[in-house]
């Protein structure tokens, strides 16, 4: 029996540090888990967040820009209907289909050389008819209602 | 005193003129070759116009819509010529009646295709403002019918080409532009 003692001695320490260990190590896999748990927990704030951050840091599209990605689809509309229902679309945005559209194509020492001024309904079919538009918008001038009276672009 | 006094005047009134024609004749390269484009610009915008005219599979309402932006590129009166394979002579045509007699040809379709667009004589300015060049392009022309009636030729046409300074008012406001009109249409050139 004397000479088991040392056995038992070692069992017991050997229990004593499992134990010992064992609760840090379920401590560490504790505060494992619920570090984890909050990160989980704040996922989901972290992807509300970026999603507000999109919200506030992505404005809506300007109307220019929407003009713009309306005069891009006219011109490579793939048929006639469906360039025709964005013309429509485009005019709602303007006073009149007859406002004016001025087109610079060169600029010099601050003056601007005119191309012969067009109206808008005039244009759009223009980059129906042409499938091209070689031309982005420099200035939109709006009437007291909202709606657009004048157009001014440029050569790209 | 009073001698170098209009002497001034007179020399002021001399510069003053010189500038108000130099303003007018001084066109930088860079603004010219601008001028140049936007004249070209305006024949490939023909050659689209009458492609679309020319096609069966356009419908009715369109080409006669086209018709009218094509025909507000010329001057008045200017004419298109035809020429054609099987006989010598050309035939001219006021615009609209080029168009209207290109609409109805009778193939089942129609391709026409206009390249080599270049100026064979340059925008000059002449005594009257106006700036006058010449455009050459090539066409190529396919007629093409289920009966077995096809047709191609290749045509070279010659193209005057008016530029000029003009202004008009839009909303109470004087706006300046740059005029630019196609003259005649003169075929000089009929190949196969």
């Amino acid at each position: 029996m004397k000479s088991n003692q040392p056995l038992v001695y070692l069992i017991i320490l050997l229990t004593a540090s499992v134990m010992i260990f064992g609760c840090k190590s379920s401590k560490k896999v504790a505060s494992a888990t619920t570090e984890p748990a909050a990160e989980v927990k704040e996922a989901p704030t972290a992807t509300e967040k970026p999603a507000e951050t999109v919200k506030t840091t992505v404005p809506e599209r300007t109307v220019e820009q929407k003009l713009e990605g309306y005069f891009d689809e006219i011109a490579g509309a793939r048929d006639i209907n469906l360039a025709n229902r964005n013309i429509s679309e485009v005019l709602s945005y303007f006073a009149t289909k007859d406002a004016p559209v001025f087109i610079v194509f060169y600029r010099e020492g601050g003056q601007k050389d005119y191309d012969k001024p067009t109206d808008i309904a005039k244009h759009l079919n223009y980059l129906k008819d042409q499938k091209k538009n070689p031309y982005k918008i420099d200035k939109v001038i709006y009437n007291d209602q909202g709606k657009i009276e004048e157009l001014e672009l440029t050569t790209r | 005193m009073k001698k170098s006094i209009l002497y001034i005047v007179s020399l002021i009134f001399v510069l003053s003129i010189q500038q108000g024609f130099s303003q007018d004749d001084n066109i930088s390269p860079e603004r010219k070759k601008a001028i140049d484009s936007l004249a070209l610009e305006k024949v490939r915008d023909l050659s689209t116009y009458i492609s679309i005219i020319g096609n069966k599979e356009t419908p009715f309402s369109e080409a006669n819509r086209v018709m009218d932006r094509a025909e507000e590129l010329f001057v008045e009166d200017a004419e298109i010529g035809v020429s054609s394979l099987s006989r010598e002579e050309i035939n001219n045509y006021k615009v609209r009646e080029y168009f209207n007699r290109l609409i109805q040809l009778s193939y089942d379709r129609v391709t026409i295709r206009w390249y080599n667009i270049h100026y064979i004589s340059d925008l000059e300015r002449q005594p009257d403002g106006r700036y006058v060049g010449v455009v050459t392009v090539y066409q190529r022309f396919e007629g093409v019918s289920d009966d077995g009636l096809n047709y191609r030729d290749t045509t070279k046409k010659d193209i005057t080409i008016y530029v000029e300074k003009k202004k008009t008012q839009i909303r109470g406001r004087i706006v300046e532009f740059w005029d630019v009109l196609l003259g005649d249409i003169r075929v000089t050139e009929t190949t196969t």
